[in-house]
């Protein structure tokens, strides 16, 4: 059992959970996203009771308007066949600001639905501000003293609406999201990929050069390159990195015994010719 | 100084995700806190603390993510950063030498050298390793208001189908903040600003006072907001929201129009560690076998070219003073504006990824104490202010529902919710389930071993839900990391649960798991029972 945990990579998740069910989510105010997954009991029930029909049957998805408030579109419901071994979904909505549900199912023989699961209910936000005005102004020593559980409205004082916008953002985002259409899915769960950009390709080199200044004298010495000090290792020896611009450099190496008595000096130079910059 | 028109809220919120390899010794991502650490988290605080010891006025929120707090009071990274730290200045020291006869780069060497040296002392020295001690220091010296976000930076609009983790993220949250600084937090920032109504009544039990919203979940809300985001508005739960402010935003935060993108300032992306010699890199990559940042950056933004010039420290310290002067003018012009039209005292808040300052935009740290200035000195229309505060100068407010929002790219989930990471729900969902009944199931007092299997079930959920995760795998860099991380998380939360489910919890793997995963050491599995709000969807 030991060692279990040392590698991050080395990990399997479940392909499922063995339990037949259906998760919505809100991705934003135009689309939503259910997973779903069906276990094998379910599978082997529907296959008993579908009989040969389940071969041509079709997995959907009918996605139901669940807005309280609007009764016109209420218990509204589109179809969205999916593929047969899909597990999710992305689902366009065109409205934004609604309560919806999935149902997950098979559509069989003389377009009957047999269904298997529902989903939770979401609701989507709204794109831009809300219609409704009535204001509700309380005291912050009465909001912050409310107790857990619900909050109880006052009338409003029914003072002037007036509202400062901050930028038109909201907008933006409506118009970004791609909200046309009727409910429909036309992303379904793709692989992205990329094709190779071989157009515009370009090709590049770089190169530079450095100097290493290198040696050894007597251990505890006090070593200088250019009139820096250098560090030395514990045997005597030391090594410097310097890099090598275009042009002359001196170079003058001085070591001085660590009694302060003797000293040795030796210098030469480096010369770079050519372009500038290493380009 | 008179009475000012208005108020200006500058919230940083400091976040990562937990990144401790107890026995890795080469994780590249363990980097990204070293890095936050050396060019965000100390030279911010080492800022404002300078401006309390000079009596510069200011009030600043700091959103500190309790995942980033337990790195920092962990001892073992304590350890690893100093040598980081050691290894930082060797590599400086090396590159002043180096750098002697190029006169262009020399001096910005020898200002990392600095840099690094004093980054090393305060943190070894004055901060004693405890970076959070440090600013708990200036919260009780009223500068800054702390505050902190979900326990492991979950994104909450996507736990709304299993309400019970959605409160354990919040609650946990506010406990770890309880258990460090002794204090309830007035505030807290929802990870990503993501939220979605209910929510805040989760907040409201934690003791949390505030939370924020991007902006169009203040102008979405229902009945419609009077002034916008310029005034807070209460959740009918009793909770305030606060909504960010575009204007001031859009100048700090994009690349191209706003400030970070200007030529005099530091280019990030080219560091040396990808211009100089491998071998002479290497020692300093922390094991890893490919090159990645070094932190000494010697060129600056110089335009859309490939051909960049030399850092100038002087010129791109003065553009942050100029751009500070352009921001401060603004938000007076903005609040001068505001008042005008308003009833009442208006707020704008301009809250950041606190890592903008120092990590990406490097000359942040000074624009903001630039900022903080002027703002203290040179003008008399607005005063700086942190949320609480506000609320406190009110005696009225508009209650509305804020609209679900992020502030991600679009304003809502698709950054968390796509093609690429969106077989993670399936997991999460099923886990938190999973969690709540455990809780529900074994709410008697447990034997030692059951109670820790359950209390490392609960960890391992959480680290599994750290919004991080599916944010990388969308934005494509480090995807095995983040696909691995959340993968190891399931699979030991999965056999945690068989474990306790069939009563054969192995006590070896256990402990193993405790001391790997080893965040929030007071986990209550318990904080996963029902609660009022948490009629789960899924227990259908």
């Amino acid at each position: 059992m030991h060692g279990l945990c040392g590698e991050v990579n080395a990990y399997q998740v479940p392909e499922g959970y063995g339990e037949t069910r259906i998760v919505l989510q809100v991705r934003d105010p135009f689309w939503m996203h259910a997973y779903w997954e069906i276990s094998r009991e379910t599978a082997l029930d529907l296959a008993r009771e579908l009989g040969e029909s389940i071969s041509s049957s079709r997995l959907t998805l009918r996605v139901n308007d669940m807005t309280m408030r609007d009764e016109a579109d209420w218990g509204k419901q589109v179809a969205i066949d999916v593929h047969p071994f899909a597990n999710n979904w992305y689902i366009n909505v065109c409205k934004p600001d609604r309560s919806y549900c999935v149902d997950l199912g098979l559509t069989h023989s003389a377009d009957e639905f047999r269904f298997i699961a529902r989903s939770n209910v979401v609701h989507t936000p709204r794109v831009g501000p809300s219609e409704v005005r009535d204001e509700e102004w309380l005291s912050i020593r009465a909001l912050e003293a409310v107790a857990r559980g619900p909050m109880v409205y006052t009338a409003s004082p029914g003072m002037p609406a007036q509202r400062i916008r901050a930028e038109e953002w909201a907008r933006e985002i409506a118009l970004g999201s791609g909200g046309v259409g009727a409910i429909s899915s036309p992303v379904g769960p793709p692989v992205p990929t990329r094709a190779p950009e071989m157009a515009g390709r370009q090709y590049w080199l770089r190169a530079d050069a450095e100097l290493v200044v290198y040696g050894a004298t007597e251990p505890g010495s006090q070593v200088s390159v250019s009139g820096m000090p250098v560090n030395m290792a514990s045997d005597g020896t030391f090594s410097v990195r310097i890099a090598l611009p275009v042009g002359e450099l001196p170079i003058e190496v001085a070591a001085e015994s660590a009694d302060r008595l003797m000293s040795r000096h030796i210098s030469w130079t480096v010369a770079r010719t050519g372009l500038k910059d290493g380009r | 100084m008179s009475e000012p028109k208005g108020y200006l809220a500058i919230v940083l919120h400091a976040h990562l995700p937990y990144v401790r390899h107890a026995r890795g010794e080469a994780y590249l991502e363990e980097k990204w806190y070293y890095e936050a650490l050396t060019e965000t988290y100390i030279p911010l605080y080492t800022m404002l603390a300078r401006l309390a010891a000079e009596g510069v006025p200011y009030r600043l929120t700091v959103s500190l993510s309790p995942t980033l707090m337990s790195m920092c009071r962990d001892e073992l990274l304590q350890e690893r950063f100093s040598e980081f730290l050691d290894g930082l200045c060797r590599l400086a020291e090396l590159e002043t030498s180096r750098t002697r006869w190029q006169p262009q780069f020399c001096e910005t060497a020898k200002m990392y050298l600095e840099r690094f040296q004093h980054v090393r002392s305060v943190y070894n020295e004055t901060l004693n390793r405890d970076i959070i001690g440090g600013f708990a220091r200036l919260a009780r010296e009223g500068r800054i208001e702390l505050i902190t976000t979900a326990a492991t930076h979950g994104y909450l609009p996507l736990m709304e189908v299993c309400p019970s983790a959605a409160r354990a993220q919040i609650i946990a949250a506010a406990n770890y903040y309880r258990s460090v600084f002794g204090t309830t937090p007035k505030g807290m920032w929802l990870p990503e600003c993501g939220y979605y109504p209910g929510v805040d009544a989760y907040l409201r039990e934690a003791g949390v006072r505030y939370f924020f919203t991007d902006a169009h979940g203040i102008e979405n809300a229902s009945p419609r907001p009077r002034y916008g985001v310029y005034a807070p508005i209460y959740c009918p739960s009793g909770v305030a929201a606060f909504g960010r402010d575009m204007e001031s935003s859009k100048q700090v935060w994009s690349a191209h129009e706003g400030y970070p993108g200007d030529f005099d300032y530091r280019e990030f992306y080219r560091d040396i560690a990808y211009d100089l010699d491998w071998d002479y890199i290497r020692p300093f990559m922390g094991g890893c076998p490919a090159r990645t940042h070094t932190g000494i950056k010697y060129y600056r933004v110089t335009g859309r070219t490939e051909h960049k010039q030399p850092y100038v420290r002087e010129w791109a310290v003065n553009k942050a003073a100029t751009h500070a002067g352009n921001f401060v003018f603004n938000r007076e012009r903005q609040i001068e504006h505001l008042a005008s039209v308003m009833d009442t005292k208006p707020i704008v808040v301009a809250p950041y990824d606190a890592e903008l300052l120092g990590h990406w935009w490097f000359e942040g740290p000074e624009f903001l104490e630039f900022v903080i200035r002027k703002i203290a000195y040179d003008q008399n229309i607005i005063k700086l202010i942190t949320p609480v505060d506000y609320l406190d100068e009110r005696a009225r407010a508009q209650v509305s529902v804020p609209s679900m929002s992020s502030w991600g790219y679009m304003g809502y989930s698709e950054v968390w919710l796509a093609d690429c990471n969106h077989w993670i729900y399936p997991h999460l969902h099923m886990m938190a389930r999973r969690m709540s009944e455990l809780a529900h199931d074994y709410a008697m007092p447990q034997p030692d071993l059951i109670r820790r299997a359950l209390n490392q079930a609960a960890r391992e959920l959480m680290l599994a839900q750290s919004s991080d995760w599916a944010f990388i795998m969308k934005a494509g860099t480090c995807v095995d990391y983040a696909v691995g991380r959340t993968k190891s998380h399931i699979s030991r939360f999965n056999r945690l649960y068989n474990d306790i489910r069939s009563s054969d919890v192995d006590h070896e793997w256990v402990a193993d798991l405790e001391s790997i995963d080893n965040i929030f050491p007071d986990m209550d599995y318990m904080i996963y029972s029902a609660s009022p709000m948490a009629s789960a969807i899924l227990d259908t």
